[in-house]
């Protein structure tokens, strides 16, 4: 009897609700100096000079000029450590100023003079690309496009018997995670410089300060201290350069905390998207074709919005087998805070066209919103909407048999509540880094004297619980209790660079590694390494596993203010064999949740290049007053490669909740035209009374 | 990080002080410590926090008095606001959210001076007198001889810790006449002039609402637009005369 | 710099701090009390959130100056003689701890909460903890700890 697939209780928790718990701003060292950014006030501009005022003591101000490399390691290399010849939008670091206390830090942030020379700002991504758009880059602002043919979808549109077409305009998210960015560092008693940080990849944190200061790898420890939520915005460099440059020349040791406001106006972000997207249907509801074109704003550096690009793309048809696929995008520059991963990353923007569509087209054809899902459903064997193949475990088919038999489906189909909105959809989300990227999972065990193991991996806990199902894949492959396994995850000392923790592919690639050190240490060794590589997709696949999820909302509409009241959401999980349930849930829940947040209340807006939102205050996530009664179900179809049958699955409940959301709108207000998020409540009032246009 | 704070222990101290030093006056510190925190205060900040007379909830006659420095958890919980005069009580109830009731107080949100304090809408449709000392307001007045019943209602971005979009309060009074009050549609808090002399003389709802969009003057902002006001709040009119009706 | 008395999770305390030093700052910088937590500095978020003579409050907008000769109740202040506290302990118990951020602040307002109304309905729990935001959990979880404890308060009774 072992503890894969059961609710273990979480390894981290005792020190979490005690307060134990030490997150990058608890730590604290004698001598400590505060490091806070100078940051441009302009979105696009030269910089013509900068002139550090003379240091009192104690007092450090760096530049690019400082640096070996002025560069942040990335898939383009296009992003600086430092602004020095132009900065490309409003907040980017120039430089960095340290004090001992942080009034003095900021004091002398403020009194490093640049002058700009101001250039014309790119404020919408739909004209980047117009002739006469200022460039952030000589190349101009295209950063990169995708496309993809299958079959022939404009020949095959006109012969099918219903086609759909339909844009949307979707925002730009933030993350929201409750602890704000940090980094801590300091030169240990080795010599070494020692960064912790809140952050998603500890290897990648090494090699960018390296990289920066022209040192030597093994100079530099990197760890993870207990992370207080990611979503793929701590996902690269936020705060740990700037620390860790500040410990290299002073040899102090250095805090570097975003503000809430920093963080709201210039961390990263989830990708605006222009969706433009037409499907046709067969008159018995096969999807026959698809064509789709997505436009992604980036912001002003790369990221990895080509990866999102690509993910987006490549997820747009959703779960559904279409022969004829034509599928454009493009990832263009503009001076916006960057953009780059956010859970999801892609799918939630093109997810809702199709899930639309199918709800309206099962409407239109007199199928259920069930039925039309399960004729199109994918299922192993299939070919991908790029060519290749879907080769792994899929339940897609089955999540949709076992939505049929909720409580929500027997009362929306047989006896809907009156003046109550229901909304059904689908969703899958690949894991994995995808095709090219370099994807691996390096684990060492330890026997300890004491019979207990110690389970090392570079891999981070940002509050999903992979130090608890890992150890829970760990006991059961080792023949011992949950007790005797103890995780050492997200430093770089002592074990391999597993890359970054992030595309739902710890619990898989890291479980699967995990089993292969295990067999050698039952074999009889002490210590065992191993090494798991993630399958790579075949043909033009860019991902080869996927999580499905259908999710369907119950809501209602409020017509004198147009609020939508989200009462109750039921989910029913795809994710090869549940490693923990009570871990699932509660990734259900948050990304469910999350995505409510990006249908009704989040946006960030951008004017003359800057955040009109600024702080916790004016950026809205969800309370819980806001949040919907959570139900979630699983269904196991395991995965034969997957430890223990699993595959991944934290970013798929973000995907298909904003169409069930906007279907059930529609279905209470059917005159409203939703085609952008977050819903606009204009749309859905009820505008009886004395509303004239004389006064607008 | 830089002012210099006062704790005075009387009424008169604080208004001395504030004369002597031009500073700001401290209640909850729900607005002033957030201002505080984006942009570092310099001068001087007289704390009422010591101030006893400030405080407390309770009737002398028919006249229910409210310390200036009376949180809004105060009086929810003190249940003498749940009969007529249930729109401070809904304010009390709903507004920010738990934390920030149990600090905010409400000579705090009236001396915000913002056109979305939403008790300040409740009192100006209850017709409450504010008692000051010099430039402090000390107390807050309710007439149980003037109010029948009121209402209150508030539109935000979600369900808590929202800024108002728009919020209004009726009260239909002892003697049969209507007031309305609308915030964050207007430059101030608003007391609807015209729609309550239209409710108070017997005319039509939709008299009222014609009434009601000529005296507003919303505009568009971080937090709604010009033309989302306009349609939301004849609704909102509809929905609170309900609940007031006789 | 002015000299404060107070009690913090039940101990007196004395220090020296500056006029305008936030609660917050005194408690996670002076006194080492890092289990609260900065999440916003400006009172929209709750993390900071902790008990001031029974009530819970943003620390992040009190003054650390106006804790003279008040009681403060932290994070850490919660366990009795060594043992979790209910609250705590459903917390673990309903997966109700993803990133653990919130979770200090979250526990106390939880804790406010059931001092205060012993039977709570859904709806009051969600209210009671809506100046709290977790972006990890989506809330479920979390209530159906609070409705537990609530429950089991109410039998032990």
């Amino acid at each position: 009897m072992g503890v894969v697939g059961t609710g273990q209780a979480r390894s981290d928790a005792f020190d979490k609700v005690t307060g134990r718990a030490l997150y990058t701003d608890d730590y604290s060292m004698a001598g400590q100096l505060y490091a806070v950014l100078v940051r441009s006030p302009y979105p696009h501009a030269l910089i013509e000079s900068i002139t550090v005022p003379p240091l009192g003591p104690d007092c450090f101000v760096f530049t690019a000029a400082d640096l070996k490399n002025n560069y942040i390691p990335c898939i383009f290399n296009d992003q600086p450590v430092f602004a020095s010849d132009k900065v490309r939008h409003h907040g980017e670091p120039v430089a960095v100023a340290a004090a001992p206390t942080l009034e003095g830090a900021h004091a002398l942030a403020e009194s490093v003079q640049v002058v700009y020379r101001p250039l014309g700002i790119v404020d919408d991504m739909l004209h980047a690309l117009d002739d006469d758009a200022p460039k952030l880059f000589e190349k101009g602002n295209l950063c990169t496009e995708f496309h993809s043919l299958k079959g022939d979808p404009e020949a095959e549109f006109g012969a099918c018997a219903l086609v759909l077409e339909h844009s949307y305009d979707m925002p730009v998210q933030a993350h929201g995670f409750l602890e704000p960015e940090a980094a801590f560092s300091y030169i240990g008693d080795d010599g070494r410089l020692v960064l912790i940080s809140s952050t998603q990849n500890s290897f990648g944190d090494r090699f960018t300060v390296c990289n920066a200061l022209g040192l030597d790898l093994q100079s530099v420890v990197s760890t993870a201290a207990t992370v207080g939520g990611a979503f793929g915005g701590k996902d690269g460099n936020t705060t740990q350069i700037y620390a860790a440059i500040v410990t290299h020349f002073t040899r102090r040791p250095v805090r570097c905390v975003f503000t809430r406001q920093e963080n709201i106006r210039w961390g990263m972000k989830r990708h605006a998207a222009r969706v433009d997207a037409r499907a046709g249907f067969s008159s018995d509801g096969h999807l026959i074709a698809f064509s789709g074109h997505i436009r992604f704003d980036t912001g002003a550096y790369a990221m990895l919005g080509p990866s999102v690009l690509r993910l987006g793309m490549e997820h747009m048809c959703g779960p559904y087998f279409v022969p004829n696929v034509k599928l454009d995008g493009e990832l263009v520059y503009t001076n916006h805070a960057p953009a780059s991963a956010m859970r999801g990353f892609g799918a939630p923007q093109g997810a809702i066209a199709i899930e639309s569509f199918m709800n309206e087209a099962a409407g239109k054809l007199g199928l259920s919103v069930l039925e039309i899902r399960k004729i199109n459903a994918i299922r192993t064997g299939c070919a991908g909407p790029m060519g290749g193949e879907f080769e792994h475990s899929i339940g897609f088919a089955q999540a949709l048999s076992a939505f049929e038999k909720t409580a929500f489906w027997d009362e929306m189909k047989n006896r809907p509540l009156k003046g109550v909105g229901y909304g059904v959809a689908a969703g899958m989300m690949s894991s994995g880094l995808g095709k090219h990227v370099p994807d691996s999972c390096h684990v060492s065990i330890d026997r300890q004297s004491d019979g207990s193991f110690v389970v090392s991996t570079s891999l981070i806990d940002m509050g999903q619980g992979s130090a608890t199902a890992l150890a829970q894949i760990a006991a059961d492959c080792l023949g011992v209790g949950f007790g005797q396994i103890r995780m050492r995850m997200g430093c770089t000392e002592g074990t391999g660079d597993s890359g970054s923790t992030a595309a739902s592919r710890s619990t898989f690639v890291c479980g699967n590694a995990i089993a292969l050190a295990a067999k050698k240490i039952l074999g009889g060794e002490n210590h065992a390494e191993a090494r798991f590589d993630f399958p790579e997709a075949g043909g033009e696949a860019v991902h080869t596993m996927f999580a499905f999820i259908v999710q369907g909302v119950k809501l209602s509409v409020d017509r004198a203010d147009g609020s939508v009241r989200l009462l109750d959401m039921v989910s029913i999980t795809d994710t090869g064999r549940v490693i923990n349930p009570t871990l699932l849930d509660g990734q259900v829940f948050g990304g469910v949740v999350m995505s409510c947040g990006y249908t009704l209340s989040e946006s960030i807006r951008y004017r003359d290049g800057k955040s009109r939102e600024t702080d916790f205050g004016n950026y809205t996530i969800p309370t819980s007053l806001d949040a919907p009664a959570l139900e979630n179900h699983i269904v196991e179809v395991p995965e034969a490669c997957g430890p223990f049958g699993a595959r991944g699955m934290a970013e798929c409940p973000t995907v298909a909740v904003a169409p069930a959301i906007v279907t059930a709108v529609r279905s209470l207000c059917p005159d409203a035209d939703i085609s952008s998020l977050p819903i606009d409540r204009y749309q859905l009032m009820e505008k009886k009374h004395g509303v004239c246009s004389s006064h607008t | 990080m830089a002012f210099v704070l006062h704790t005075p222990e009387t009424i008169k101290q604080a208004v001395r002080l504030q004369r002597e030093t031009g500073g700001e006056y401290l209640a909850g510190g729900t607005v002033l410590l957030v201002r505080h925190a984006a942009k570092p205060i310099d001068g001087h900040v007289i704390s009422l926090q010591g101030i006893p007379e400030l405080k407390g909830i309770g009737y002398r006659g028919p006249v229910l008095r409210i310390g200036a420095l009376t949180t809004f958890t105060e009086m929810h919980k003190s249940g003498l606001l749940g009969g007529h005069f249930k729109a401070l009580d809904e304010v009390s109830r709903i507004m920010g959210g738990p934390q920030v009731r149990n600090r905010g107080t409400l000579g705090g949100n009236i001396g915000s001076n913002s056109s979305a304090a939403d008790a300040v809408t409740a009192l100006v449709a209850l017709d409450a007198v504010i008692r000051r000392e010099g430039n402090l307001i000390t107390c807050i007045e309710l007439s149980d001889e003037k109010v029948a019943a009121s209402a209150f209602a508030k539109v935000g971005r979600r369900n808590a810790m929202a800024v108002s979009v728009a919020n209004m309060a009726v009260a239909r009074m002892t003697d049969g006449s209507y007031r309305v009050a609308v915030g964050a549609c207007a430059p101030t808090v608003l007391f609807c002039q015209k729609t309550s002399a239209v409710l108070s003389s017997g005319g039509t709802f939709d008299e009222a609402a014609q009434a009601l969009q000529s005296e507003i003057q919303p505009r568009t902002d971080r937090w709604g637009t010009e033309e989302y006001r306009r349609a939301v709040c004849p609704n909102l009119l509809e929905r609170l005369l309900a609940e007031v009706a006789p | 710099m002015r000299k404060i008395n107070c009690i913090v999770n039940s101990k007196p305390v004395s220090l020296e701090v500056e006029d305008g030093r936030t609660l917050v700052d005194m408690l996670r910088q002076d006194l080492g009390l890092t289990g609260t937590k900065k999440g916003c500095g400006t009172g929209d978020c709750g993390a900071c959130t902790v008990l001031l003579d029974g009530v819970s409050v943003n620390s992040c907008i009190c003054l650390a100056a106006l804790a003279d000769g008040h009681e403060i109740t932290t994070i850490e202040g919660l366990q009795k003689d060594g043992k979790l506290s209910d609250i705590q302990q459903a917390f673990i118990d309903h997966g109700a701890v993803q990133c653990g951020f919130c979770s200090p602040g979250m526990i106390m307002s939880a804790e406010y909460l059931l001092e205060n109304n012993p039977d709570p309905s859904d709806e009051e729990i969600r209210r009671a903890l809506s100046g709290n935001l977790c972006r990890c959990t989506g809330y479920q979880q979390i209530v159906d700890a609070v409705r537990d404890v609530a429950a089991s308060r109410r039998q032990a009774d």
